[in-house]
């Protein structure tokens, strides 16, 4: 006999109808917790709206890969958009870092409310410089109060490198502020 | 003192803005769900072929004995049951547990089918990955509105696909099956051949 066989996937067909109804359930349900997400992986609104559409695009053109239940389809979406995130960092990264080195260099505090505005923006500029995977990590945690295991669950690795990725990322973090805001005071 | 949470929170920009409007809202879901389109125009026409189930398996299928070519087929011998059932992964009342030759998993199945052979109403053998060969079927236009009606309440739950009283793949139910399948595996081309055509009974 012949053996060993692999059953690797099981390909069917599904109405149109089908896939306009999961897709546009899978919006409903997700898009406000994605927006959320990606307005603190970004600089901007319109960024987060285009990372939220991408994202969604995904899901439209991989349908079938996003899995069944609340939770399943929440991590799975979440990952997609970090991991499209992770792909327009690399790109820009290099140009940012270039353009706030200028930034800070022209930046010059005026009022105490200017100041204020300043140190916000130092604070969430200095986001930036971590992985898109590091920063999601760091948001979820610090921001949305999720444990280590649930974000572990949700982006499908283990607690232990999500808490490495904490410890790194506020050490980054509290590094590059303490420059920064050495640098408006 | 002052958290670097502290730091976070009082910098979060979610704090100070307005999210999006309606206007922006309907805009991305439109954007979207136009995307579905040109997957419903897929590279075979008239069946958008998904897979709902990647499953990296290996299984031992034994279906040796079964091969021979289409010319020389015996009814008797060559006629493979094929079924489909709806599945469990816990047990209930009026299941049986049954293994998953592929993935070695115990999943737990009714008596009843939902489709089998006399819903079939083609089989073939067809290029997989690579130099493999993979099953397709085609339901009847009953076996697919009954496929159908129980993938609908079936989301999220595994299907058995049996052979022979075996359940041979267990794919979880991710989107509505209705007029074929596509059962993916490394088979040999005289393999996938032998199925299809004992599935058909000939």
């Amino acid at each position: 006999m012949h053996g060993q066989s692999a059953v690797s996937t099981m390909a069917v067909d599904v109405g149109a109808g089908d896939r306009t109804a999961r897709l546009a359930a899978l919006f409903d349900a997700h898009h406000n917790r994605l927006f959320r997400l990606a307005r603190r992986l970004v600089r901007t609104p319109d960024e987060a709206r285009d990372l939220v559409q991408e994202t969604f695009l995904k899901a439209a053109r991989s349908l079938t890969s996003v899995p069944h239940g609340p939770r399943d389809e929440e991590a799975w979406l979440v990952r997609v958009l970090v991991n499209l995130q992770r792909d327009h960092w690399r790109k820009i990264a290099v140009r940012r870092r270039s353009e706030d080195r200028l930034r800070r260099e022209e930046t010059a505090p005026g009022s105490d409310q200017e100041s204020a505005l300043i140190a916000r923006t130092a604070v969430w500029r200095a986001l930036d410089m971590l992985h898109p995977r590091r920063r999601a990590i760091v948001i979820m945690h610090e921001l949305e109060g999720m444990t280590a295991p649930a974000i572990a669950a949700l982006l499908s690795i283990s607690a232990i490198t999500v808490r490495w990725h904490l410890s790194r990322g506020r050490r980054d973090l509290t590094r590059v502020l303490k420059a920064r805001m050495g640098e408006t005071k | 003192m002052t958290t670097l949470q502290d730091l976070l929170k009082d910098a979060d920009p979610l704090g100070r803005e307005a999210q999006w409007t309606d206007d922006q809202r309907g805009a991305i879901r439109e954007a979207a769900l136009a995307a579905l389109s040109p997957a419903a125009r897929s590279p075979r026409p008239g069946m958008a072929m998904v897979a709902i189930a990647a499953l990296a398996l290996v299984a031992s299928v034994t279906i040796g004995s079964r091969v021979w070519s289409h010319a020389t087929v015996d009814v008797e011998a060559a006629a493979i049951r094929f079924d489909v059932r709806l599945a469990e992964e816990r047990p209930a009342e009026g299941l049986r547990a049954a293994a998953v030759t592929a993935s070695r998993a115990t999943i737990y199945i009714p008596q009843d089918v939902v489709v089998s052979n006399g819903d079939i109403v083609e089989a073939h053998a067809v290029p997989g990955h690579a130099s493999t060969f993979s099953v397709a079927v085609t339901f009847s236009a009953e076996g697919a509105a009954k496929l159908r009606d129980a993938t609908r309440r079936h989301m999220g739950r595994p299907l058995a696909i049996v052979v022979d009283g075996k359940v041979v793949v267990a794919p979880v139910v991710r989107a509505t099956i209705s007029t074929s399948a596509v059962i993916d595996g490394d088979f040999s081309e005289a393999e996938a051949e032998a199925i299809a055509a004992g599935i058909l009974g000939r």
